[in-house]
């Protein structure tokens, strides 16, 4: 039975010359846990739309589509170390995703944008809920990437690259 | 307390939130400076430097040196960061921040800025167009360390959530000057080079 995890509180991803140890409770453990694998299952989804897209995609969004699939597997790699780290089962990826049926590469960047959206939104919405310390700096340093990902894939399909100032505020 | 007093105290909370990964981490200086900031220290310096950056791109677009292009891009991105500047200040207004942080009103105040963040370049020698966007970049990776670390020090929920928005953007911000820098298809690995956003 869990009764607490100790964990160090440091500033932010980098190292600290005076880590601060701090209880967590159980519970704190426990909701970490329930929305990094909320954020696991989206990666992994991001993940297999990469995968199926980039086939359909050529010159610089098909180079830039291979860079992003390499950076969302470490992203669902990173969440599912901080899930064991907080000593829950990460989830894995799964053997079918539900990608509706993109017919080209127009659909395949709105189904990458719109998925990289839909983590901007988690992310931004859940951090704050999040365990302090190395488990937010990793969201945050995450969530700023999906962000880029979707300022690149918004500007292929020739939308406004990055429309609002807050990002999921809005968008 | 006045303006110079503030921008001590900012400077020195700066360090706290930047100097740990640094050459200068073992100095007497560094270890008095690592304790941790306060919200209203935090909002104070990533104030600041929102008001380097709308500093920045206005003396870019008053240069003469962008093209039309450029020129748009700088507008929008100096329009975000003003909308940035403006939350961030009611926020340390909110916490009973005093003394806020202004903008720099002159190049040389500014050019000592760049110094104390450790940011290459400097306003006096940027005179042309990628000069201008590889300044704007090195500013804007600040500008992201100051919110990643932020993230891991203030605790009220919306502050929070306010610093994940307005970071995210700060990172959107860094792609399209990369992408400027970078425009080829061989360059394209430059736009988002690193899966993990920490700023510099």
């Amino acid at each position: 039975m869990l009764v607490g995890a100790v964990v160090l509180d440091g500033c932010g991803g980098g190292s600290s010359s005076t880590p601060v140890l701090q209880t967590a409770p159980s519970s704190d453990r426990t909701v970490d846990v329930e929305i990094l694998n909320r954020a696991i299952d989206l990666e992994f989804k991001t993940v297999a739309a990469y995968t199926a897209g980039i086939p359909l995609l050529n010159g610089t969004a098909a180079k830039a589509a291979k860079q992003y699939l390499s950076q969302e597997l470490s992203h669902a790699n990173e969440l599912q170390g901080l899930v064991k780290e907080a000593g829950g089962t990460a989830h894995q990826q799964k053997a079918y995703y539900d990608l509706g049926r993109p017919r080209g590469a127009t659909d395949i960047l709105m189904l990458l944008s719109r998925l990289e959206n839909q983590q901007v939104r988690l992310y931004v919405d859940q951090v704050a809920v999040l365990s302090p310390g190395p488990v937010r700096a990793a969201v945050s340093a995450i969530l700023a990437n999906d962000a880029q990902h979707m300022t690149v894939l918004r500007s292929a399909l020739g939308r406004p690259p990055a429309p609002t100032a807050f990002v999921a505020a809005s968008d | 307390m006045g303006p110079a007093t503030t921008r001590r105290q900012i400077l020195c909370a700066a360090l706290a939130l930047v100097v740990a990964e640094t050459e200068l981490a073992g100095s007497p200086a560094a270890q008095a400076a690592t304790t941790p900031p306060t919200e209203g220290q935090v909002l104070a310096i990533v104030l600041s430097i929102e008001l380097l950056l709308v500093f920045a791109y206005k003396q870019a677009l008053a240069s003469d040196v962008l093209t039309l292009g450029q020129g748009a891009l700088f507008h929008h991105l100096l329009g975000q960061e003003r909308e940035h500047a403006r939350a961030i200040s009611a926020e340390l207004t909110r916490v009973g921040g005093a003394n806020p942080p202004q903008e720099p009103t002159t190049i040389a105040a500014a050019d000592q800025e760049l110094l104390n963040y450790r940011i290459p370049g400097t306003f006096t020698g940027t005179h042309k167009q990628k000069d201008w966007l590889r300044l704007m970049v090195g500013i804007e990776s600040v500008a992201e360390r100051a919110y990643y670390k932020a993230m891991s020090t203030v605790e009220d929920p919306e502050l929070l959530r306010l610093c994940a928005e307005i970071m995210a953007n700060e990172a959107q911000h860094w792609t399209l000057l990369s992408m400027a820098l970078h425009p080829t298809e061989d360059e394209v690995n430059n736009w988002v080079p690193s899966a993990f956003v920490e700023g510099a």
